[in-house]
C-alpha cells in the first residue's frame, strides 16, 4: 500500500493506493495518527482513487478514524471509489459516516476549506 | 446432495497478515476458470479475505498457525471454498456471526466479516469446536455465460 498526505488549510488529504486489509491497515492507522497527533487537522478527506481492494479490516480502520475525528466534530468524506471499493461502503453503510464525493474539489466545497 | 466435482486444489500457508493477499489472489485465479465477472471475482476475493483474516487474528491470536484452503469447481457452476484453521475456535458462534459484533474492539475490528461473507457468497457455513479450530465453508454460483442476460459482456 502506498500512502500519501497533504493538507488543504486544516483538512487532511490521505491518498491510499493498492489493497487496504489487515496486513495494511496498521500503516493507515499509523499515518493518519501521526497527523492527527500534530493537533492541526480539523477534517479528514481520503483519496482511493489508487484503492482496487478493501475488506472489512478496512472499514475497521476507518471507523476508529471517525471515532477519533468525532472527538472535535471533524467530518471525514472520501472520493475516487473503484467499484469494489464503493459496493463494500454501501453494503455496510459506511457511507452514512463517511460520505462519497465525486473528487477533491468537491470534499473541499462540501467542507467550506 | 452430491455435486460433481470438475476441478479442485488444497493449499497451506502460515498464519500472516501477508498471506491474506495471496491467498485471495489464488482463489481468485482458481474462481477464473468459471468465468466471472470481475463484480463476482472481487466478492469472492473479499469473502476468502474475511475468512483468512478471522483464522489469523481470531484463530490463532496473531501466533503460530497454519491455514489451508481447499477449493472446488462444481458441475453447476459454482464455486466452494474452505478455509480451515486449528486455532482456538470460537466459543459463541451466533454472537459472532451478528453484524457489528467484535470479540477484539481493542484491535478495530468492524465486526462485519461475517456479514460481507453471507452478503457475498451465496452460502456460509461454520464449524467451529472451541480449542480445535473453525472450518468455513462457502458457496458461490457463478452465472454461466450460456444463460445470457447476466450482465456479462
Amino acid at each position: 500500500m502506498k500512502i500519501a498526505k497533504e493538507y488543504h488549510g486544516n483538512v487532511l488529504v490521505v491518498a491510499a493506493a493498492g489493497e487496504l486489509d489487515h496486513h495494511t491497515a496498521g500503516a493507515l492507522k499509523g499515518c493518519i495518527q501521526e497527523e492527527l497527533a500534530k493537533g492541526r487537522v480539523r477534517n479528514l478527506v481520503l483519496d482511493f482513487t489508487g484503492l482496487s481492494f478493501m475488506d472489512s479490516s478496512g472499514l475497521g480502520v476507518l471507523l476508529g478514524r471517525y471515532k477519533e475525528l468525532g472527538k472535535w466534530q471533524g467530518r471525514m468524506l472520501v472520493f475516487g471509489l473503484q467499484p469494489p471499493v464503493e459496493k463494500l461502503f454501501m453494503m455496510t453503510g459506511l457511507n452514512k459516516l463517511i460520505p462519497i464525493q465525486g473528487d477533491l474539489s468537491a470534499c473541499l466545497t462540501a467542507l467550506g476549506a | 446432495m452430491t455435486m460433481e466435482v470438475l476441478n479442485y486444489f488444497t493449499i497451506s500457508f502460515p498464519a500472516t497478515s501477508r498471506n491474506e493477499s495471496f491467498a485471495r489472489v489464488v482463489v481468485a485465479a482458481f474462481a477464473a476458470q468459471l468465468d466471472p465477472t470481475l463484480e463476482e471475482l472481487n466478492e469472492v476475493k473479499t469473502a476468502v479475505s474475511e475468512a483468512v483474516t478471522n483464522a489469523i487474528i481470531h484463530g490463532y491470536r496473531e501466533g503460530r498457525g497454519e491455514v489451508v484452503i481447499s477449493c472446488s469447481l462444481r458441475q453447476d457452476n459454482s464455486l466452494e471454498v474452505i478455509v480451515k484453521d486449528n486455532g482456538v475456535g470460537i466459543p459463541d458462534l451466533e454472537q459472532a456471526r451478528e453484524p457489528l459484533y467484535t470479540s477484539r474492539p481493542d484491535l478495530e475490528r468492524s465486526g462485519m466479516g461475517f456479514t460481507v461473507m453471507e452478503e457475498f457468497m451465496d452460502s456460509v457455513a461454520v464449524e467451529t469446536r472451541p480449542g480445535a479450530g473453525t472450518s468455513v465453508t462457502m458457496i458461490k454460483k457463478i452465472t454461466a455465460w450460456e444463460q445470457g442476460g447476466n450482465g456479462k459482456n
